[in-house]
């Protein structure tokens, strides 16, 4: 720039900026709405809204192992996210690798949900869902993944009804609610969640996504727009950011008594990590926790801070515990090509050592 | 009968022939009764309306009690009471809400400031340093950069999430308020309300969980009964085999 005029730099680049942004916005608008979650798969259980699937095993891969795994997802955004296209897929990257995969969707709660709370959802829906995949593989147990809010659901499912689990996977999973650096957490306190939901009933997805936004505003409000602009040449990435975009927003309703218990006695009052949680009159303790457990967290995770999921080797009770940490954040532990190779040979290495020492025990026995 | 009771007699007579008069021209037809009808058919409960009908004095008094803000000030009376009460506490809630929404601007333009300071301070430093910006887009990333860490600082802070918190409470506040107009209105309508629906919902709920005990009990008993005739069956079973065992070792006793 040195010798011109500042004012014409000024105007002439950002005339060129504006020009490829332009390129970038009319490009964008060809892209269409490409297709989601395509890998293919069968409805075996429906309950309210709630749908199991079992997706189709992998035509040219043997089953290397008996036990089925079983996807709880969280009621944030929509479990499609496990399958959002082909090259991005933990679902099929499982199925590769021998996995047979079944998938809890929770639906689009409504009107008529809004009274569901931990006891539904944790309890008797993930119960059903898991007595419904184990009936369909033949089997007694089933290896449960739980994802986010869906981990937490996992946890408290395993420490109260631990029979049925013979592994547990926690993914980006938060359990101490009260890290010192866990934004959501500070911004709830303050909030009178009685009111919220008696007010609102159920807690509408959009609104929980203006939070979400709001935590790194700048980025997620504008950068991430401008950046796909600028690379207007990329019909592929302007797929995948179009996909991306429908997976963030396509946000359901959060059930208003689970939000109530969620926020109140999880995230605000830290019951699950203190022990003191409850739910349908059973405490949650951590400690009945004894089958072997994965923890997954992502390093960078700006939603579930690595040490809200970490928290979880001091109160679990199993004394096979493993950690994995990913070199990425909340989303691209799904969806990052880093993400593609290393989480779904992490957990199949991981439970087929685990189905293997099963098997050899059933034989011994 | 003293002079001072006449005149009371008097005075008093001329305001019941004043209001006769207003009833006659009410009933012809007249200003005042047209005044008074538009009130009445348009069902509005605005208590000025039903002022203006009861009669002039009434309604000067009103007029002064409105010069003096005394309707927005005092106890809401009369027959429309709940319903201004109602919108009094919807606008005051609005109030409310736009007085924390201009707080959380301010403090977001104050970010906005900051990340300008930020930025102006790193591009002297890259100069300094002789790496100057190649374009607008490296501009914008490194404002966006400055954005999020000015945004960060505020966003932990206390006094911050104070406030966001406020401002989410006022919000719900404004929405109980409008839910609760909007269901005086559906209840004059006879339109079902939000209200009405979760008390079914709540019925559904006990009743589908009575459904689910019930059902599990069934279940129990049943269960039970098989069990209980399978035990019946069995201690029969053993019975017969030591009727048998015993008919047979008498048989065998006596052929020895």
């Amino acid at each position: 720039m040195t010798g011109s005029n500042p004012q014409e730099f000024l105007a002439r680049s950002m005339s060129e900026w504006l020009n490829r942004l332009e390129q970038g916005a009319r490009a964008l608008a060809d892209v269409g709405d490409p297709e989601i979650g395509t890998a293919p798969k069968t409805a075996i259980y429906r309950e309210d809204k709630v749908v199991l699937y079992r997706y189709e095993p992998h035509e040219n891969v043997p089953a290397r192992l008996r036990t089925p795994l079983v996807i709880c997802y969280a009621l944030v955004n929509r479990p499609y996210m496990m399958d959002l296209q082909p090259d991005r897929s933990l679902i099929r990257r499982l199925l590769e690798r021998g996995i047979d995969v079944y998938l809890i969707d929770w639906g689009y709660p409504d009107g008529a949900d809004r009274l569901r709370g931990l006891e539904d959802y944790a309890l008797r829906y993930l119960g059903n869902c898991i007595d419904a995949a184990a009936a369909h593989a033949g089997v007694s147990k089933v290896n449960l993944l739980g994802v986010c809010q869906g981990g937490t659901f996992s946890l408290c499912h395993a420490a109260l009804r631990p029979e049925r689990i013979r592994n547990l996977i926690t993914m980006v999973t938060p359990v101490d609610f009260r890290t010192p650096d866990n934004l959501l957490t500070k911004w709830s306190d303050g909030i009178d969640i009685d009111a919220l939901v008696d007010t609102m009933g159920n807690v509408p997805g959009s609104m929980l996504n203006a939070v979400f936004l709001a935590l790194m505003p700048y980025r997620l409000m504008s950068q991430k727009y401008v950046a796909i602009f600028d690379q207007p040449t990329d019909r592929a990435a302007l797929e995948n950011f179009v996909r991306m975009e429908k997976w963030i927003f396509d946000s359901p309703d959060h059930p208003g008594e689970l939000y109530r218990e969620f926020i109140n006695r999880l995230v605000k009052e830290n019951r699950l990590v203190n022990g003191t949680l409850e739910i349908a009159g059973e405490r949650v303790d951590l400690g009945n926790v004894r089958m072997p457990v994965l923890n997954i967290y992502a390093q960078r995770d700006h939603l579930v801070p690595p040490d809200a999921s970490r928290a979880l080797a001091r109160v679990v009770g199993t004394r096979d515990y493993t950690e994995h940490s990913f070199n990425g954040g909340h989303i691209g532990i799904y969806v990052s090509a880093a993400a593609q190779t290393q989480i779904p040979t992490c957990i199949a290495k991981w439970l087929s050592a685990r189905d293997e020492e099963g098997r050899a025990r059933r034989r011994g026995a | 009968m003293g002079q001072g009771q006449e005149t009371n007699e008097n005075w008093a007579q001329a305001w019941i022939d004043e209001q006769r008069e207003k009833l006659k021209q009410a009933q012809a037809g007249g200003a005042g009764s047209q005044e008074g009808a538009a009130g009445t058919e348009s069902g509005n409960p605005d208590l000025s309306l039903l002022m203006q009908q009861l009669g002039d004095d009434w309604r000067k008094l009103y007029e002064r009690f409105v010069r003096a803000g005394l309707p927005s000030k005092g106890v809401p009376l009369g027959w429309g009471r709940e319903y201004e009460q109602a919108w009094r506490d919807l606008l005051a809630a609005q109030a409310e809400y736009r007085k924390l929404e201009a707080e959380v601007l301010a403090k977001m333009m104050a970010v906005h400031t900051d990340a300008l300071d930020r930025l102006e301070r790193l591009i002297k430093t890259r100069s300094q340093e002789n790496r100057p910006l190649a374009n607008m887009r490296e501009l914008y990333d490194l404002w966006v950069e400055c954005g999020e860490q000015a945004y960060a600082g505020m966003a932990h802070s206390e006094g911050y999430c104070r406030l966001q918190a406020e401002l989410a409470n006022a919000a719900v506040r404004v929405r109980a308020k409008q839910q609760a107009i909007l269901e005086q209105l559906l209840r004059q309508f006879d339109l079902p309300t939000r209200s009405e629906l979760n008390s079914v919902h709540r019925e559904l709920r006990a009743l589908r969980e009575q459904l689910a005990q019930l059902k599990g009990d069934a279940t129990a008993a049943a269960t039970a009964r098989r069990a209980s005739v399978a035990k019946a069956a069995r201690r029969s079973a053993a019975k017969d085999a030591g009727k048998k065992a015993q008919e047979k070792a008498k048989k065998k006793g006596r052929r020895s």
